[in-house]
């Protein structure tokens, strides 16, 4: 008769000593019923004897050649230098799978996020384009004429914003015509 | 949690030591050095190599004495270093176990580790007792290393199932599980079924 399959740790555990009190009372509970469960500890029980009963103790003592020896092999020796400590340590938690697998993981979604967040755009937005302008300088003659720009000019000094708008007023017109489909934004099948 | 049954004398030349007396170090050398080197001449079965085996031993946890963090007894983490220096070693010069050996190296292992507790016996009874013991030796021996130490930590060291844990740096679990596989596959050897003595090795070694 074969022991119940959800009992043979809680058995193995009794024997070696490793069952808390109510478990244990409900394991003797079910062995009085249960005969395979009972085979299967005396089973353990016999294994666990012999161990106990082979426990060698052998008559040797350490010599004074031994500690004299020892003694000879501490002198060599020096405690762990914080640096034989720090990768001692990391050297055990990057052995230890769970912790390295979440480590590698963690830094792996870091890395990618970076990358992705690094990524320069290839198509900026208008409005993006439209703030991101030309340093300031003493000839902002090229400044387009958008409200940012006028803004910012205007940030720095009023008087900037005035010659500014001078400047661009007293320009020739250009020769190009502004209002076309393609500076207006708008596709060519709608005329 | 700290072990809570550790010798205070031992506790208080810990304490000189880890702050870099070596002297305190010496004396616990000295309290621990019999005990470890019997331990070691169990493993092994040679008085030369155990001598070796328990002086680095202690050599490494003096090294690494900030590794030690009282969560069991210190004699138990030095069984712990010993355990692993003795794979080590096999490791390194691919030897088998001292209990699988051939029958001359057989004796020497067994009048080291021939001293059983009962020393009344009659002659007769005495050799049975020492077959028996090589023979559940190299049962033990037969496990995976990580049976083999649980096994070697709980019987022969013969500490907490915490302590254990703690010095081979593994969960109370971790120990349970791997103590209930031990033991089943003990019981399924033949070395551990009644009446039976023909016991066939599978060579693993620590």
């Amino acid at each position: 008769m074969k022991p119940c399959t959800q009992n043979r740790k809680l058995i193995a555990w009794f024997v070696a000593n490793a069952l808390d009190a109510r478990q244990t009372r409900q394991l003797q509970a079910h062995l009085e019923t249960c005969e395979g469960c009972l085979r299967y500890l005396a089973e353990i029980s016999n294994v666990t004897e012999r161990l106990v009963a082979t426990q060698s103790n052998p008559d040797v003592q350490a010599s004074e050649n031994f500690h004299q020896k020892l003694a000879g092999k501490l002198r060599a020796a020096k405690p762990d230098s914080m640096g034989e400590i720090l990768a001692a340590y990391l050297r055990g938690i990057l052995l230890n799978w769970r912790v390295a697998v979440p480590a590698f993981a963690a830094l792996v979604v870091i890395g990618l996020t970076v990358a992705i967040w690094r990524q320069p755009s290839n198509a900026p937005s208008p409005t993006m384009a439209g703030i991101r302008t030309a340093p300031v300088s003493d000839a902002d003659d090229d400044l387009s004429p958008t409200i940012a720009n006028y803004q910012r000019v205007a940030s720095q000094s009023l008087d900037k914003l005035d010659a500014l708008l001078t400047r661009q007023g007293n320009r020739p017109l250009p020769s190009m015509p502004i209002y076309t489909a393609s500076t207006l934004g708008l596709a060519q099948e709608s005329f | 949690m700290v072990v809570e049954n550790e010798n205070p004398d031992t506790l208080e030349l810990l304490a000189l030591a880890r702050a870099g007396d070596a002297e305190a170090f010496g004396e616990i050398c000295r309290v621990h050095g019999t005990p470890l080197l019997r331990q070691a001449v169990a493993l092994c079965g040679n008085l030369t190599l155990a001598e070796d085996l328990a002086q680095d031993t202690l050599v490494e946890a003096w090294k690494g004495l900030h590794r030690y963090n009282g969560r069991c007894q210190f004699f138990t983490w030095l069984c712990a270093i010993l355990l692993n220096r003795y794979r080590n070693v096999l490791r390194a010069n691919r030897l088998r176990p001292a209990a699988s050996l051939g029958a001359r190296n057989q004796d020497e292992f067994e009048k080291h580790t021939g001293n059983l507790p009962d020393h009344a016996t009659l002659p007769d009874q005495a050799v049975e007792l020492r077959e028996q013991a090589v023979l559940v030796r190299q049962c033990v021996q037969a496990l995976p290393a990580k049976h083999q130490q649980v096994i070697y930590l709980r019987f022969y060291v013969d500490d907490s199932l915490e302590g254990i844990a703690a010095a081979l740096g593994f969960s109370v679990g971790t120990v349970k599980s791997r103590l209930f596989h031990a033991l089943d596959k003990l019981r399924k050897m033949n070395a551990f079924s009644a009446q039976r003595s023909d016991f066939k090795m599978k060579g693993g070694m620590l």
